[in-house]
């Protein structure tokens, strides 16, 4: 009971605080009225009887209060006052607290929705049932000057996995995601260019797919079983995603069909929410057609392989396994050069390219909210000791220094709470950029969002550092007036130079930290540079690339191959354009092929293998991309009748023939009955795998090398490429009715891509480091803003005995200048260590780069110098006669 | 001499609490005013224990946060409203422990008093 009349009480105290102020009110003026009629009765006079009742009673405003403090009210009286303080305080200067605001707010901003990208992708649960249990079977290429390059697996390493691996309980794969075009007419007779709207986003996946995961559609069922499934299936799994967007959530969805790639397929499930493996798959379909047409073929690799452990295996001990069956594999896959096998667990293959590079950009926000907070905290700082007569004038009034303590604190965290609104707001727009950006391969992208948790600890974390900002100064500004008030105006000055050196060093810290931020962006924007400019090593400018679809058994090569060419003589001879041809990968990436090869006579250091990108081309390959041929001949009409010779590109001919002339020389390429005459060296091109060096590259004729994959290249004479679509289109038709083409678009697209990721992480690091730049430059102005109007009278005196006003103002900008000197100087020796982090990102560039460094720091020192200018113009502006009377 | 009852947090003069069992002492007799309980206390320790209303009222305030009593607006003997005072079954059963080790700490402080 007794906690029940407690509870009762403290809720009525707590929620209505004037009928509490009300009952106490009257409750005491009950008391001194029966008091003064007692002494009245006793015989007192009416008055002195009031009067001695009340002098009795003592400060009635005190009693109340200690009523209220008994009720727990004296707290939120304090607060409420606080918070009015702080409101009048952040009113009465609003320039001042717009920019402390707009600091805090791109801080806040830029760490919380890194925060939410970082929980998205590296910290909430996979929607994988057991996920610890799920890994990826992997073919990897070491590179130890880059990332390893990790390769799909071919259909039948897959099915030779599937039947040999006794580790795990089951192994499903899924081909990489692919946009298909959506409609119900075949695809020859539709444009070929698409908008988003016009293509869905599929993978084939094994039937057990989705059962290695532990899922299973939300609604409706997988597909059908057994081994392989039906090599005929034309069914279909929609993601939620999409049945929602699509179907608008339609439970009949269920048997309708959906009509993509020229196939009719009949949807027969709806995967569960939040599930999308590969990353914004739109549409499932069963991969049975594509393993049972690839069946034999080692070379395509097509597929991305998951197996479920099998009870009481260990990680370690599958992969053990891997590796001993890898060694011992016979067949085509381990011609490859120097392929390793990996087994790492799912989740950790889905981050591992990027967990680096959110480690990266974590680091980067927390030094950007660091800068904030060191640039609130000064400024507080010098509003807290422009304020110190007022506060001065409070504490002789009585008001204790932990009330005053707590009211500058307040005012912090208003200045913070106010900071996190319109950060939440920035932050939103950050990550609703980073969702959108499919270059940086983030898995789970499409779920990044500011929710709940997210917020909250945006939210905390403001509070964190608004009580932070607040504290130093408080207590500072809070003691120094406390000083001031007792002392002479001269003592000021020694307290002046403690608080002095505290900004300083916060102003030094805040110069050095935008140094390394700025500094790590400098050489981000060189690696994209030197990304850009290497690239080339062809003219990708007006290509258009497609893959062609002859419409021909994947065997029957001649036909193939003779299609393709009809295509491309049939471009060539278009008018608008310049030249056409037709190669067995595409220039740039999509499906790459490595062979082994030997050289006779060569010997390479420390049983390292002899490899080569291989590509199968036909005639005005080189001229149509603008490829040069650096020494021999290009192949001739004659030489593409031939199984025997060969062109290699100049990374080939200098690592594996060294001084020696390729031309004539002879290289055995494995999977080929006969040795390779050279007969041409090419430039070097790049971009083929995710290496930002050249490869070995080896070309042969076309029908050599096989034509399971055909590209199409074809050069405009002028203009957009993609206006030429239509043309393309018709002589498509009529050169090789029943073919068709996929993945029109322009060659630059695809180097775009290539170097897409490069170019987001720049675009966010160099927005960051302005962020940070603009915020330090505010700060400096702040500081030098301040020493010249403390020092005013002093530069008054000095003016009037004669210096001249610019002395005055060179002074005041030699000692922003000074701060920002030893700003950048810290600044830097922190960034040739801080940038280490960058490296595995960097190309062309080392980590504290010193051209990037020296650059970084003229910037910083141009607009240090700005911004202490100003304030140096006004100490110069000084008039002695106001200026010494001031004060 | 009166021991005047002040400074409610320190209890520099009586020992912490024993305003309140004072307090819940006269409340047995009946719901009763601030005033009311103030004036009992002074009348039966013949004005030795004078409770200023400093110390009186927030202490009531305390009483009821702890659950001890209740209180509630009535009209008084003289047809103003008064805030009477009751006290609750957690207050009599705290008032019992209290005493109880009042007493004991009486008797013993009286023994050492009569022995040094």
């Amino acid at each position: 009971m007794s906690m029940l009349d407690s509870l009762r009480y403290r809720v009525r105290a707590l929620f209505h605080p004037g009928a509490h102020a009300r009952d106490a009110e009257r409750e005491l003026r009950f008391h001194l009225d029966l008091e003064a009629a007692q002494r009245e009765h006793d015989g007192a006079a009416p008055e002195d009887a009031e009067f001695a009742a009340r002098r009795r009673l003592g400060n009635k405003t005190a009693v109340a209060e200690g009523m209220r403090r008994v009720a727990g009210l004296a707290w939120l009286d304090a607060t409420r006052q606080d918070l009015a303080f702080a409101f009048r305080g952040i009113r009465r200067a609003p320039a001042f607290s717009v920019v402390a605001v707009t600091t805090l707010a791109l801080g806040i901003g830029a760490a919380t929705a890194i925060y939410a990208v970082v929980n998205t992708v590296l910290i909430r649960p996979l929607p994988i049932v057991d996920a610890d249990r799920v890994l990826d079977l992997e073919l990897v290429r070491p590179d130890s000057s880059h990332e390893p390059t990790i390769f799909f697996v071919s259909v039948p390493q897959l099915l030779r996995w599937r039947t040999e691996l006794r580790s795990f309980a089951a192994i499903g794969a899924v081909s990489p995601m692919r946009e298909a075009p959506l409609g119900k007419r075949s695809f020859a007779e539709r444009p070929l260019w698409m908008d988003a709207k016009h293509v869905v986003r599929t993978s084939a996946v094994t039937p057990n797919y989705f059962s290695v995961l532990g899922t299973a559609p939300a609604l409706g069922h997988g597909f059908s079983a057994g081994d392989a499934g039906a090599s005929d299936d034309r069914t279909a799994i929609l993601s939620y995603a999409y049945w929602q967007g699509a179907y608008g959530a339609d439970p009949h969805a269920l048997g309708r069909t959906i009509e993509f790639d020229g196939d009719t397929y009949t949807i027969i499930g709806v995967m569960p929410k939040g599930f999308s493996f590969p990353e914004d798959t739109q549409v499932w379909t069963s991969a049975a057609p594509d393993i049972e047409s690839f069946k034999t073929n080692e070379y395509t690799f097509e597929f991305d392989v998951v197996g479920r452990l099998r009870n009481g295996i260990s990680p370690a001990r599958a992969l053990s396994e891997l590796r001993t069956r890898f060694a011992s594999d016979t067949a085509g896959v381990r011609s490859l050069t120097d392929l390793r096998v990996a087994a790492p667990r799912v989740r950790d293959a889905l981050v591992e390219e990027v967990a680096t590079h959110l480690v990266i950009m974590t680091a980067c926000v927390v030094v950007l909210l660091l800068i904030a907070t060191a640039n609130v905290t000064n400024m507080l700082l010098v509003r807290g000791t422009a304020r110190r007569h007022e506060i001065a004038v409070r504490l002789a009034l009585g008001a204790g220094r932990r009330r005053i303590v707590r009211q500058l604190i307040t005012e912090a965290l208003m200045l913070a709470a106010l900071g996190a609104c319109a950060g939440l707001g920035a932050a939103a727009l950050i990550a609703r950029f980073v969702a959108a950006e499919t270059a940086l391969n983030l898995p789970r992208r499409s779920f990044i969002a500011l929710d709940a948790s997210v917020v909250l600890v945006g939210a905390l974390a403001s509070m964190v550092i608004g009580i932070v900002c607040g504290l130093v100064p408080a207590l500072s500004v809070s003691r120094e007036a406390l000083e001031t008030t007792l002392r002479s105006e001269t003592a000021r000055h020694s307290v002046g130079r403690r608080h002095r050196r505290l900004r300083n060093a916060l102003m030094v810290g805040q110069v050095a930290m935008a140094m390394v931020l700025l500094a790590g962006a400098g050489l981000l924007v060189q690696t994209f540079h030197h990304l850009m400019e290497l690239r080339p090593g062809l003219t990708e400018e007006g290509v258009l690339t497609a893959n062609i679809y002859p419409g021909l058994p994947a065997t029957d090569t001649v036909a193939r191959v003779l299609a393709a060419r009809r295509i491309a003589d049939r471009l060539r001879a278009l008018p608008n354009l310049s030249d056409a041809s037709v190669s067995t990968t595409s220039p740039l990436g999509g499906e790459i092929s490595f062979r082994d090869i030997r050289v006779p006579g060569l010997v390479l250091a420390d049983s390292a293998k002899a490899y080569t990108l291989f590509a199968g081309i036909d005639r005005h390959y080189f001229t149509a991309l603008g490829i040069r041929v650096v020494r021999g001949r290009a192949f001739t009409e004659q030489d593409l009748a031939r199984r025997d010779v060969a062109m290699v590109n100049e990374t080939l001919a200098q690592r594996y023939f060294g001084s020696l002339d390729p031309i004539g020389r002879h290289i055995i390429a494995a999977g080929y009955p006969v040795p390779l005459e050279v007969i041409g060296v090419v430039q070097d091109i790049r971009g083929q795998t995710a290496n930002p060096s050249a490869e070995p590259e080896t070309y042969v004729p076309v029908a050599a090398e096989g034509a399971q994959n055909l590209s199409l290249i074809a050069r405009v004479a002028r203009g957009d490429p993609l206006a030429l679509v239509p043309v393309v289109e018709s002589a498509v038709k009529q050169a090789a009715p029943g073919s068709r083409l996929t993945y029109v678009g322009p060659l630059t697209a695809q180097m775009g891509y290539l170097a897409g990721t490069e170019h987001t992480y720049m675009t966010l690091l160099v927005a960051f480091a302005l962020a940070a730049l603009v915020i330090t430059a505010v700060g400096l102005y702040g500081v030098i803003s301040y020493a010249v109007a403390q020092r005013t009278r002093e530069i008054g005196i000095r003016i009037a005995l004669g210096a001249s006003p610019n002395t005055v103002g060179r002074r005041v900008a030699r000692q922003g200048l000074a701060l920002t000197l030893a700003g950048v100087g810290v600044g830097a020796a922190a960034a040739l260590v801080a940038t280490r982090i960058l490296r595995s990102m960097l190309f062309g560039v080392a980590p504290g780069d010193p051209t990037v460094l020296a650059a970084v720091a003229v910037l910083l020192a141009a607009v240090a110098l700005l911004a202490s200018w100003i304030p140096a113009r006004r100490a110069a502006a000084v008039d002695p006669l106001i200026a010494i009377r001031t004060e | 001499m009166a021991a005047r009852v002040t400074k409610p947090e320190s209890q520099s003069d009586i020992l912490p609490g024993t305003l309140e069992m004072l307090i819940l002492k006269t409340l047995t007799l009946g719901p009763m005013h601030g005033y009311s309980i103030a004036q009992h206390i002074a009348r039966l320790s013949k004005d030795v224990l004078r409770v200023e209303q400093g110390s009186l009222y927030p202490a009531l305030e305390r009483v009821q946060k702890k659950g001890w009593a209740t209180s509630r607006w009535r009209a008084s003997p003289t047809g103003r409203q008064a805030r009477y005072y009751t006290i609750t079954a957690a207050g009599r059963k705290h008032l019992g422990e209290t005493s109880t080790a009042y007493q004991r700490a009486a008797l013993a402080i009286a023994r050492v008093m009569r022995r040094a």
